[in-house]
């Protein structure tokens, strides 16, 4: 499968997450979302910079539980719980806001 | 619910790039570490070496996965051993290890010999090895 954004292909998996990281821009997160009929707003943005920092840093995409605890350190509990990740990401928020912040899917993960 | 908690250790002793054991084992570990079991992983003969310090697997086309030993301690993965005798062998020192800070940001990477590696291992539930 591929994502089209001005002219360019970028190849995706199946359930469109980027294969390659690397290519990743903020149009394109931005055209998943419209995709999804969805408007990214800061603290949507917030959580795609936390997690492409977590795969710069780790190499991988985090299951939930560890993006949780991730998001706990980095912003503190009340934007590190599981209600405030399903608002902003209601399709779950580790597979959508992975995909949009172009990493691989989480294994194991909602 | 404790009597459901498995002491489960993770024994590497391959080299991180070549085969495809030391990236299994290692999704494993993270897949495993998901059902909060007591893990731990160990680095044995050739497997020291998947901690080596500043890797650049990039020329093999592959992805550098040491990077990924220090999200362990967040999986709740608190001992990565290294059987001191397979690194003394291989002409390394601890300091060519990478270092995986645990939160209170002691070395999660933990030197062993291989007489208490070996009564480690017979207190464990499961030992699978890759």
């Amino acid at each position: 499968m591929t994502l089209e954004l001005d002219g360019k292909m970028y190849p995706t998996d199946p359930e469109g997450f980027l294969v390659d990281p690397e290519e990743w821009s903020e149009d394109l997160a931005r055209k998943m979302a419209e995709d999804d009929r969805c408007e990214l707003g800061p603290d949507h943005w917030q959580a795609i910079y936390i997690l492409r920092e977590y795969y710069a840093q780790y190499a991988i995409a985090p299951p939930i539980r560890i993006l949780i605890r991730h998001m706990g350190k980095k912003l503190g509990r009340e934007k590190a719980n599981s209600p405030y990740l399903y608002e902003l990401f209601p399709h779950g928020p580790a597979k959508q806001a992975c995909r949009y912040a172009g990493l691989p899917k989480p294994t194991g993960c909602i | 619910m404790d009597s459901l908690k498995k002491r489960i250790m993770y024994v590497n002793r391959r080299a991180p790039y070549g085969t495809v054991y030391a990236l299994e084992a290692l999704d494993v570990v993270l897949a495993g570490a998901v059902f909060e079991q007591e893990v731990s992983v160990v680095f044995l003969d050739d497997g020291v070496y998947q901690l080596r310090r500043g890797q650049n697997p990039a020329v093999l086309n592959m992805k550098d996965f040491s990077k990924t030993f220090g999200a362990l301690p967040d999986f709740d993965v608190m001992y990565l051993y290294v059987d001191e005798e397979s690194l003394v062998q291989r002409g390394m020192t601890a300091r060519d290890l990478i270092e995986v800070p645990r939160e209170d940001d002691t070395d999660a990477v933990t030197l062993i010999s291989s007489t208490d590696l070996s009564s480690l291992m017979d207190q464990q539930d499961v030992v699978l090895q890759f």
